[in-house]
């Protein structure tokens, strides 16, 4: 157990390395980042000066290993927008993302769950097409255009929230539905999946032969062992939302979070801010995955090696061709 | 008592007589089973027919300006005009056109960032499965890295660096869209290389390679072409959001994502800015959907098998 | 050879008293709807089980005697249509709903199944699964319920039962597996026992022991068990009497002895034929039975094994033959054995 532990923690790292790496190449071997930086009007020599300044003219290699240095302590630079250490910026923001975030996991979760297994129990019924009809629109309506339709409807029309913001409990309900959607209609999909699985196996035949309660093997024994798949598609969809949809979400409501920031910095052309923002991102998200796999080796008492999860992913395609 | 007989051996190989019932069934099936997959296919060959022919279907210019009319409301609300069936938006331009455009743009760039991830991740998938070894190795850790990365961000990183036009979305998107094919086409190969038939091959001196080739993708086409439409969906998706966020397509270039970003700061006065092309958007990504899953449920025969 | 104490046995000599019966099937038939039209599966089965009695039910795949073992308890999926009567210890298990239902499951009379490497849930110990069985049925706290558990795995044969109780399955092997599912069968003492291929995965000699900790219990209990097989050698060696199914219909019915003596159906001598035996001479060629089973979707009013029958005429293609006696316990249902009347062999 601990050595699996190690192993993931140190693929954990090996990530984290790696997105560091690819921001650095996009940011400073794709092309000058003076250039980037500077007005379009500069000269030459301006961006030559701001170059050294900066310390792009030196040799790649040894600004990589500054950056990376740099990472390692925390410190990413300054940000040339807001002229304030880049991390203290982005750490500054997480805490409403993290808000977000957490709600939207929470209403997806409770309302996956339950609809998909009463859509698996009860297979063609009401509640079945329920279930199919959340998942699809969850999945299908971009985040961006929901958020709007929300405002559109919810705040403008009806008036019953404020169209965007930060603030009390009101101002979180468009937000936290906006991006419970996705992860929503696809828990959904994934939890009817399977439990349809699980209902089918042959440990569910032989509990009815022994007179076990209907119940007791939905909630007990189907129920928990669906809930390796489902546990581990959570994680993903979680990872997802901070890796990518609270941007949107974040910026349709202007939530102050580190999504907003992130396309802020990017539209200021601000590469330390850029690297903080997805570097700080991505190393909560491999957090998350060494988490999950404690969770994981909780929940499964097979798991002893490092093929677990994988073997999970598997089993999660084989249900329902999850793409990645 | 003895239990053991002088009659030893099963008299008839076995197998399970009565198996457990197909517990996985197409998602959609339940809904409307194929008449919705053809409802949905119409969809995407109405939205194919708009995207070719579009200078000849649209009404109008999308990028011409008809300010005297700016922010007239679709033909059947008060104030609507036939003209403009859709309405126009903040400059008077015809909002049905510019859908009609904004699918001519969706579907190019749909389509090449999946033809060329397909091609590049079918090889190298191809690759990692024949050689096996540190190739295999790098290329699931690459994937499996791939897991943890915040990719919108770095869509969004990359399309900065190259300057935001079309061309740099189908590059940001094609940088991460080739590695599912390349999981999917390793997973097939190594399925393949344990069956029965390669390892004959192997053994009588073929070259295995060929085999390999051969035989690997015409079984993987199947499960390609559903995972190449689930993937379209998704590059639409993803370009509408980048365009969306300023960062993509640039004007005079039209986009579904950009007019969702117009049309946000018209919100509170013109709400058919948002909806129609947020509607065209959502029904492409809703139909590859459906027609990805139908063709999942199709293209499997065991499925079919399975599925009553 | 075993340690039972004949004492404890209520019945001991295997009753032939057809007057007495734990269970009595008549006109059972099930048919499940697929889109290739609706199949037949089991088709107007009658036998009837003795207390204490081991019967095997014997035919090969798709002959519908997992089916029916199943309709028995009713654990076939919803698209399935059971008609007939089940009577077990006089009461109709056609007509128990819920509650009643659940407890007659696993309470009166158990089920063993094939497959031990599937049958129990991966995710919880063989401690609680066995806990859960036994609370399924009886008010009792779960310590008494977990010694209940210890010395219901000692009575089938598990050494260590400490540990055992405690492990998951998947650290179990195979044939360990199958006892643990027999015990939780055993554990609220049923009356009958279904066992659905009980060893047909597991290694030639833990078949020997788990059928020889059937007949143990059936000796020690007086548990009728209803053997499903495919494997005429368990037959003879454990039972009493046996049903011969093909087609999803009953086509010979006879004690034991009397089935591998003078068999009345040629499908039972077909199968008979076709068996390895060590009394034979090893140079004799086995025989096949050709052809393949009958596909039951929509099934013509034939002879089922009409097709693949050596001494088939004009008449098993126009009726399905019903069973008639043949001698005393010994039923067919062939029109040319019963018209003839001499021995297949």
């Amino acid at each position: 157990m601990a050595r699996f532990l190690l192993k993931r923690l140190g693929f954990a790292i090996l990530v984290v390395f790696c997105v560091q790496t690819a921001v650095f190449l996009i940011t400073h071997a794709l092309g000058n980042p003076a250039r980037l930086l500077l007005p379009l009007s500069s000269t030459n020599a301006q961006v030559a000066a701001f170059s050294h300044a900066q310390g792009f003219d030196r040799p790649l290699i040894v600004q990589f290993f500054s950056t990376i240095a740099g990472a390692a302590h925390g410190d990413f630079g300054t940000s040339f927008w807001q002229q304030l250490p880049a991390v203290n910026l982005v750490v500054g923001r997480l805490p409403a993302t993290g808000e977000l975030v957490f709600f939207a996991m929470l209403v997806a979760i409770a309302g996956s769950v339950p609809l998909g297994i009463l859509a698996a129990v009860k297979r063609d019924s009401v509640w079945d097409k329920l279930a199919v009809t959340v998942s699809l629109l969850g999945i299908s309506m971009p985040a961006f255009w929901l958020g709007e339709l929300l405002i559109l409807i919810v705040a403008v029309q009806l008036g019953l929230t404020p169209t965007s913001g930060y603030g009390g409990p009101q101002y979180f309900v468009l937000p936290v539905i906006t991006l419970a959607a996705l992860p929503l209609g696809r828990l959904t999909q994934i939890v009817r999946s399977a439990m349809l699985d699980e209902l089918g196996q042959q440990y569910v035949l032989v509990g009815r032969s022994l007179g076990l309660s209907t119940r007791s093997l939905i909630f007990q024994h189907a129920l928990k062992n669906a809930a390796i798949p489902i546990v581990t598609l959570m994680g993903w969809e979680l990872g997802r939302l901070i890796a990518g949809f609270t941007i949107l979400v974040e910026v349709v409501f202007n939530w102050p979070g580190a999504g907003l920031l992130a396309v802020q910095a990017i539209q200021h052309h601000d590469i330390p801010l850029i690297e903080a923002d997805v570097t700080i991102v991505a190393t909560l998200i491999v957090a998350l995955n060494l988490l999950l796999d404690v969770i994981y080796a909780a929940l499964d008492p097979r798991v002893a090696s490092l093929g677990s999860r994988r073997r999970a992913r598997r089993k999660l395609q084989a249900i329902d061709g999850v793409p990645a | 008592m003895a239990v053991t007989t002088p009659l030893e051996i099963p008299s008839f190989p076995e197998r399970p007589s009565f198996r457990r019932l197909p517990s996985m069934r197409g998602m959609l099936r339940g809904l409307a089973g194929n008449r919705f997959a053809m409802v949905a296919s119409l969809f995407l060959l109405l939205l194919a027919v708009a995207a070719i022919f579009a200078p000849w279907v649209a009404p109008h210019d999308p990028n011409e300006l008809h300010i005297i009319d700016r922010l007239t409301p679709p033909a059947w609300s008060a104030g609507g005009s036939t003209t403009y069936l859709l309405g126009t938006d903040e400059l008077g331009r015809d909002i049905l056109s510019r859908i009609i455009w904004g699918a001519r743009t969706s579907v190019t760039i749909g389509l090449a960032v999946v033809a060329f991830s397909v091609v590049l991740g079918t090889t190298t998938g191809l690759l990692a499965g024949y050689l096996g070894g540190w190739v295999d190795t790098l290329l699931m850790r690459i994937v499996d890295i791939q897991f943890s990365f915040p990719a919108l961000l770095i869509s969004l990183a990359v399309v900065l660096v190259l300057g935001a036009s079309a061309t740099s979305v189908i590059i940001a998107l094609c940088i991460d869209g080739w590695l599912v094919y390349c999981r999917l086409t390793r997973g097939m190969v190594m399925t393949l290389k344990h069956t029965t038939f390669i390892e004959a091959a192997r053994v009588t001196g073929n070259t295995s390679r060929r085999v390999m080739i051969g035989h690997a993708l015409p079984n993987i086409l199947s499960p390609l072409i559903t995972l190449a439409t689930l993937e379209f969906a998704r590059v639409v998706l993803a370009e509408s959001t980048i365009s969306f966020l300023g960062l993509g397509v640039q004007a005079p270039t039209v986009s579904w994502g950009l007019m969702l970003n117009n049309g946000e700061d018209y919100l509170t006065v013109a709400w058919w800015l948002i909806t129609f092309p947020g509607l065209a958007l959502t029904l492409t990504v809703l139909s590859a959907n459906v027609v990805a899953s139908w063709l999942r449920v199709v293209a499997d025969p065991l499925q079919r098998a399975g599925s009553r | 050879m075993t340690a039972a104490a004949p004492a404890l046995s209520p019945e001991p000599t295997p009753a032939r008293a057809a007057a007495e019966t734990i269970l009595d099937v008549s006109g059972l038939s099930t048919s499940f709807e697929t889109r290739a039209g609706r199949v037949h599966a089991v088709q107007d089965v009658t036998f009837s089980v003795a207390p204490g009695e081991i019967v095997g039910l014997v035919g090969e795949s798709g002959s519908g005697k997992t089916v029916t073992s199943l309709s028995l308890l009713r654990l076939l999926p919803a698209t399935a249509r059971t008609t007939g009567r089940v009577v077990f210890e006089g009461r109709d298990v056609m007509k128990l709903r819920g509650e009643q239902l659940r407890q007659l499951r696993g309470g009166r009379i158990a089920m063993v199944f094939q497959d031990p490497m599937t049958s129990l849930d991966p995710v919880f110990t063989v401690g609680s699964q066995m806990v859960g069985a036994l609370r399924a049925h009886q008010r009792i706290p779960r310590a008494e319920a977990l010694e209940r558990s210890a010395s219901l795995l000692e009575q089938v044969g598990i050494p260590d039962v400490a540990t055992r109780l405690s492990q998951y399955p998947h650290e179990l092997s195979g044939g360990m597996r199958q006892r643990v599912l027999i015990a939780m069968a055993l554990s609220n003492d049923p009356g009958l026992l279904i066992a659905d291929e009980p060893t047909t995965a597991l290694d030639v000699t833990i078949q020997a022991q788990i059928l020889r900790l059937l007949k143990d219990i059936n000796q020690r209990t007086g548990m009728a068990i209803i053997l499903v097989t495919h494997d005429l050698g368990v037959i003879a060696g454990l039972c009493d009497r046996v049903f011969v199914m093909y087609g999803g219909r009953l086509v010979e019915s006879a004690p034991a002895h009397d089935l591998f003596h003078g068999p009345e159906h040629p499908y039972t001598a077909g199968l008979l034929d076709s068996v390895v035996r060590l009394d034979q001479d090893r140079n004799r060629r086995l025989s096949v039975i050709d052809g393949s089973p009958p596909v039951l979707i929509d099934p013509e009013p034939c002879c089922p094994f009409n097709p693949r029958c050596p001494y088939a005429v004009e008449r098993c293609r126009e009726a399905v033959p019903a069973l008639t006696p043949r001698a005393p316990g010994h039923d067919a249902a062939c029109f040319r054995t019963e018209a003839a009347h001499e021995p297949l062999r």
